[in-house]
Parts: C-alpha cells; structure tokens; sequence
C-alpha cells in the first residue's frame, strides 16, 4: 500500500504500528514539534528519560504523544543479565506504554547491570548456546509482564568475546524465533562493528531474517582514528547510507529512526536527515512506501 | 579457562571499574586496549550526572577540584540505579570527608551545604506531582475519622537546615552563625524555590515525611495543620479513609 507524500504522517495509523521514518524525540526539540507540527510520522523517546514523567516533563510528554505515534527505546532492561530482572523498572516502562499508548517497545542484546551495579552502557553479550537459553528466557519474561512483543536491537561493540560460537545475525534470528520477540537492526552500528571488528555488515543484512526485522535505527558515528565510536552525534555517513540502501531492498516495508543523541541540531537538520532516508523509502512516482 | 556468562560479567564490570580481580578478562574480551571506551563511558555518564546536579557546588569549587573530587566519588560509589537521578545522594557527605581547608575559600560545611542543596533542588524538580488535599471530604468526616486519617507532606517540599545563608549562595561574605537556618524547597509553576520556614514547621513537616495519623500529633501540631493544609503543603494517604475526592 502507498499514500502519497503529503499524508505520510498518519495519525490514524493502527495501533501497535508505526511506518516511515520517524525522528527520536528529545527535550530541546519539544517546544519547536508542539510550535509547529512538523511532519514526522512518529517520534521515539528514550525510555529512561521519561519513565514516571511529572511536573513539566509530564505535561510535554502528554502533549506530544496526543499528537504524534510513539515508540520506546531504553537501554536499561538488562536483556542480557545474569542478575534478576528489575521488575519496578519495567513497571515503569509498562505504565509509560499504557500513559502513552506506545506502538514498539525495544532495548538491546547487551547487558547493563552486574550485581546491583550499573554500567550505564551496553556490554556486549558471549554469543554462545548459554547466553542464547538465558536472553530466550529473559525476553519471555520481559514480554509477558509487558504484554507485548519487544525489538531487541544489534549493539556497536569495541571488543569481541573470543568465546562466541555464534554469529550475531544466527544469534538474533534463534533468539527471534525461539521467543516471538522482533528486531531492531541498527544499520550504523553494523558499519561500526564491521570497521571495529572486522564483522561483515553485508553479511549481517543477508542473514538476518527479514519477518523478524521490525524497525531500523540509522546514526552517526565519532572516528577516534582506530576505532569509530558510536556517539549519535553526527549525521548519518556515507557507507550507512550504502549500507541502508542495501538493506532497504530487502526490508522495504520496515519503519526507520533517525538516532541523534548528543550535540543536537536544529531540528531542520534532523528534518533533512528523514527526507534523506526517504528517498531510499520512495517507489519510483515517489510515493511513500508504507506498511 | 571458560567463563560462565555470570562470571564474564562479573569480570567486565570488575575491569571496568580497574578493580585487579578483572586479571582473567583479556582472555575474553579482545582487543583488550579498547575497554577503556567503555571505561570512559561509564564515567563520563556519571560526571555529566554530577555536573549537572550539584552546579552551585561546582560554581563555588571551580571545574578542576570539582570534577577530581567527582571522579573519586564514582570511584568510590558506583550506581546502583537505572534512574541517575538519584545519583550524588552521598556527594554532600563524601566532600564533608574529602575537602581539606587548603584546597577551597570557603568554609567546608558551607560546601557540603550547598551540595546537598544542589541534590535538594534536582529531587524537588524531579518530585512526584502536587495532590490537592481532599479538604470538603476531610471536614465532612466526625472527630474520630479526623484524627485517623493520615496526613503527610508533598512529595515535592524537600527539607533542609543549615547555619549558612543558603538564600544566597553567591554572597562572597560566608559566614557561619551560631543557630540553624531551616530551609524548605518546594516547586511552583515549573521552577523550584527555596524559602525559609520556622524550627516548629520544618520539624512537623519533617514528622510528616512518612504518613501520620492525625490524632498522633501533639497539639501544637495539630493546630498547625490548617495553615500547612492551605499552603497545600499535605495531602492525605490513601488507605486512611475512602477518599473519593
């Protein structure tokens, strides 16, 4: 099905879905979106921002998500975590769902937390048998508290884990189908792995499978000179865009993010970005190619 | 040697936090010299978290001997919460044991005043929201259901006392005096406030940070809570009635 261009933002979408390329929502850019309504589809707020929002925080989150379809993304689950499950965590992450009536809820292969402590951040995860039957088991947990599937995205990483017998897209695909959970490909982090690590991005699109891919996450990447960092503070590279176009042909129907998390533009700046992303979303008369 | 995946973590963090019990860790992550991308990672987040909370502390001590002291503090005292707005609560009590006199021009307890002033401020602004006392309910109740009800303060009035003219800070003249200030930070339309309260309000709103029945405060209490109630500085728990308001 296609809509044309001017009526790509669809308030009417059904709910539990998002398509097109959506924007991630962050505070200095509230006050411009509830101003002047621009036309994004939908907006992603990171989850651990605004669990439990109140006071002027609330009031904004409630004025944005009258208006525009959002979804979540949080880095705190602890997906990979040998320690239990935070469950007032996710209480909140279930009342921010239902306050805000959220299409996807997603976070990461990655664990976060280690006895009690936090790393704030995302270590990566041994890709054997025995983290595949733990994450299998978290992930079912997690989705039957929630009440609904969750996207658990692919992770920049700096070291490897030697012990892996895995690799990522297998590792994703099993933990997909064993526990009806969806996945969030992030096409920078796939060209940060590849540079970083030596891991084919192309391979990874190949074999990941196209059913389970709900979303995609495009970013910008910091070069350190021997490493690139994942920062989310730049525009979207060149390769990525290589990358995503090649991943557009398979995932044609998939909804995509612009990420930018650090040392915001303007938010024109993340406008162009999403025009940018569309152009690879567009069927050749130029209409919007939607779910 | 193979590694459980709870014992990799361990590791991981352990190395982290250069703690030497990490020694087995370059056997499972590779390349080893990239852990410290993680490493400043995890204290940047953290500095930034400070930083941004205690911005009078930081303003009084200058960047430098801030920050070295914050490092230290995240040395010494990891996170333990997913929500880092709760991060720093112990900041206020680490520089009470860590300034020494040479290090800053002004008084060590105003210092560790002012942090916890600064912590102060980012929970009011972080505080749950306002509940209105359901008064009409509370006055058609008799005697007896007044006095069991359970009254507490909002979320959002925080307490402090201090010997220091904490209204204000930037005042170059610090001098301590001989009694105690009593302070309450509160918020009002989106921003928060400090003012001071008299020694009889701040140690009945301290009574009142954990639910009280009514009919257990004294009576000079007692007589204080219409103002408090006015001011909309209680509300009323639920449990203590049927509150239907």
């Amino acid at each position: 099905m296609t809509q044309p261009l001017s009526k790509a933002r669809a308030p009417d979408l059904a709910r539990g879905s998002v398509s097109g390329v959506g924007l991630g929502l962050r505070s200095p850019h509230i006050e411009y979106i509830l101003k002047h309504n621009p036309d994004v589809p939908w907006f992603e707020l990171l989850t651990d921002n605004w669990l439990d929002a109140a006071g002027i925080d609330g009031f904004l989150l409630d004025e944005v998500s009258e208006r525009y379809p959002l979804t979540l993304h949080g880095v705190c689950m602890n997906v990979g975590g040998t320690q239990p499950l935070n469950f007032n965590y996710l209480g909140a992450v279930k009342r921010l769902v239902k306050r805000c009536n959220i299409a996807m809820v997603s976070d990461h292969l990655a664990f976060s937390a280690v006895d009690g402590k936090q790393l704030h951040g995302l270590a990566p995860m041994p890709l054997t048998g025995e983290s595949l039957a733990h994450c299998i088991l978290r992930i079912n947990t997690i989705q039957d508290f929630l009440g609904q599937a969750i996207s658990i995205e692919n992770i920049s990483a700096y070291v490897a884990c030697p012990q892996s017998s895995l690799s990522e897209a297998s590792f994703m695909n099993e933990l997909a189908d064993a526990s009806g959970c969806k996945i969030l490909l992030d096409v920078n982090n796939l060209h940060v792995n590849q540079v970083n690590l030596g891991v084919s991005a192309v391979d990874f699109i190949h074999q990941i499978n196209k059913a389970s891919v709900s979303e995609i996450h495009l970013g910008g990447y910091t070069d350190k000179g021997d490493f690139l960092l994942d920062a989310h503070n730049n525009p979207v590279s060149d390769p990525v865009w290589l990358l995503y176009e090649k991943a557009m042909k398979k995932f044609q129907h998939v909804p995509t993010l612009i990420e930018w998390d650090n040392e915001l533009p303007e938010f024109e700046t993340l406008l162009k970005e999403k025009q940018k992303a569309m152009s690879f979303n567009t069927t050749e008369s130029g209409h919007v190619i939607i779910a | 040697m193979s590694l459980s995946l709870e014992q990799y973590q361990q590791q991981f963090m352990q190395g982290m936090t250069g703690n030497s019990n990490a020694a087995h860790l370059p056997e499972f992550v590779t390349p080893i010299k990239r852990l410290p991308v993680y490493q400043d990672h995890y204290q940047e987040v953290l500095l930034k978290c400070l930083q941004d909370c205690f911005v009078c502390t930081k303003e009084l001590l200058g960047d430098r001997i801030f920050n070295e002291l914050a490092l230290k503090y995240i040395q010494q005292y990891p996170s333990v919460s997913e929500d880092l707005v709760g991060y720093g609560a112990d900041f206020s009590i680490f520089l009470h044991m860590n300034i020494t006199l040479t290090n800053v021009s002004y008084p060590h307890r105003f210092i560790c005043d002012v942090a916890h002033y600064d912590f102060l401020r980012q929970g009011c602004y972080y505080a749950a929201n306002h509940q209105a006392f359901p008064l009409e309910f509370f006055i058609g109740l008799n005697d007896e259901q007044q006095l069991a009800s359970q009254v507490m303060k909002q979320a959002g009035l925080l307490l402090q006392k201090s010997k220091f003219n904490l209204l204000k800070i930037a005042d170059q003249a610090v001098l301590e005096t001989p009694s105690y200030h009593f302070y309450m930070h509160y918020r009002q339309e989106g921003k928060v406030k400090i003012t001071t309260v008299n020694e009889a309000t701040f140690n009945l709103l301290k009574t009142l940070r954990q639910a009280q029945p009514i009919g257990q405060l004294n009576e000079a209490q007692i007589e204080m809570l219409p103002t408090f109630i006015n001011n909309g500085w209680l509300m009323m728990c639920r449990g203590s009635h049927d509150i239907s308001g």
